[in-house]
């Protein structure tokens, strides 16, 4: 709360006003603000001496006159009109926050997976009953996917599997990025205006 | 438990819970911008949002140094990341033991300074923890909204300016 705020909270105070709920704010207001309680002081003693020295009488029929005067102006009444809640800005802003939040945890998720099964694959046995491993420029397709790219896979897929290191690196990134995902979800409420320093 | 373990966890509550009264209290006097912001901060989020966050970056942080103590290298990360998090618990308890002080001293109907608010609160807080288990627990959730209000203090404070 700052002490603009706090200002038209001490004068509900005075005047008996104010709501519970505002009355413990304002008192934690006052607790850390020497100028408020000052402010506070000054007001509740000028209100004492309002309160002694003039005395207003209110002039018969005031009340009718003022109640007859409010009701023939029409205009007193039309409030002005709220603004929906679902704009088009607040859905695409929900609907972008969605998308990319999904679109990181299938990043994580995937890569993760990923690493997962690739340290599970067991290629060896599928290379051993390939005929040829050598490359050469007459092979057809399927035999160059057979040879090479499947002796390719088995080692980087063997180098992975041997080593844990690598996973538990992936599965620490994993956390870390999730860390920082829920965090910055959490966080993203925006301060009232009255809590702004 | 036998008398000597009682005695022993009593004290170690006491020297726990008044050691972080003091470090609060000197957090607050050599950096009262950041004990503003965290005030603020911790004023204008709600209790249960600040212990999730908190409890969901401590978890992380406790199983990532459980994964790296495995390998050398690697568990120096772990423990970096875990004394970081211990850290932004303490830096963050600075607004709450004031939370806890200025709630109390609400009840007392009359103004106080930063300093009483943030000694009532370390007092208070260190009395609960005397309590067997029940204190324990209320520590640990005030704990992890401590940790929750460095997070949200990380993320949010460049907003507290903003008009």
């Amino acid at each position: 709360m700052n002490c603009e705020t706090a200002l038209v909270l001490i004068y509900d105070l005075v005047d008996g006003e104010i709501l519970p709920k505002d009355e413990i704010l304002l008192k934690e207001h006052l607790a850390i603000c020497q100028h408020c309680q000052t402010t506070l002081k000054s007001i509740e003693k000028a209100e004492k001496i309002y309160k002694h020295e003039i005395l207003v009488t209110p002039a018969p029929d005031s009340v009718n006159t003022i109640t007859k005067q409010v009701l023939e102006n029409k205009n007193v009444f039309s409030l002005q009109s709220k603004k929906p809640y679902w704009s088009t800005k607040r859905i695409v802003y929900y609907l972008g926050t969605m998308a990319a939040s999904f679109a990181a945890f299938i990043y994580l998720a995937g890569s993760l997976i990923i690493v997962n099964l690739a340290s599970k694959i067991d290629l060896t046995s599928a290379i051993s009953n390939t005929s040829s491993s050598n490359f050469n420029l007459d092979m057809s397709f399927s035999q160059f996917i057979e040879s090479d790219l499947l002796n390719l896979l088995s080692t980087i897929t063997n180098n992975i599997s041997q080593s844990t290191l690598l996973k538990d690196l992936a599965i620490i990134l994993f956390l870390v990025s999730l860390q920082f995902t829920i965090s910055y979800l959490f966080t993203q409420n925006k301060i009232k205006q009255d809590n702004k320093l | 438990m036998n008398p000597g373990a009682i005695l022993a966890v009593t004290l170690f509550s006491l020297m726990i819970s008044f050691g972080l009264t003091a470090a609060a209290l000197a957090t607050r006097g050599f950096w009262p911008n950041l004990a503003e912001e965290l005030d603020t901060i911790s004023l204008s989020n709600s209790l249960w949002r600040r212990f999730l966050v908190g409890f969901i970056n401590a978890l992380i942080s406790f199983i990532i140094f459980a994964i790296t103590t495995k390998h050398g290298a690697l568990g120096l990360i772990g423990l970096i990341i875990f004394s970081i998090a211990i850290i932004f618990t303490f830096v963050g308890l600075v607004a709450e033991f004031c939370l806890w002080g200025r709630k109390i001293l609400v009840l007392r109907d009359s103004p106080n300074s930063l300093f009483t608010q943030t000694i009532t609160g370390g007092i208070t807080l260190s009395i609960i923890l005397l309590i067997p288990f029940a204190g324990q627990t209320i520590f640990f959730v005030v704990l992890f909204q401590s940790l929750g209000t460095t997070i949200y203090w990380l993320f949010q404070r460049k907003s507290l300016y903003k008009t």
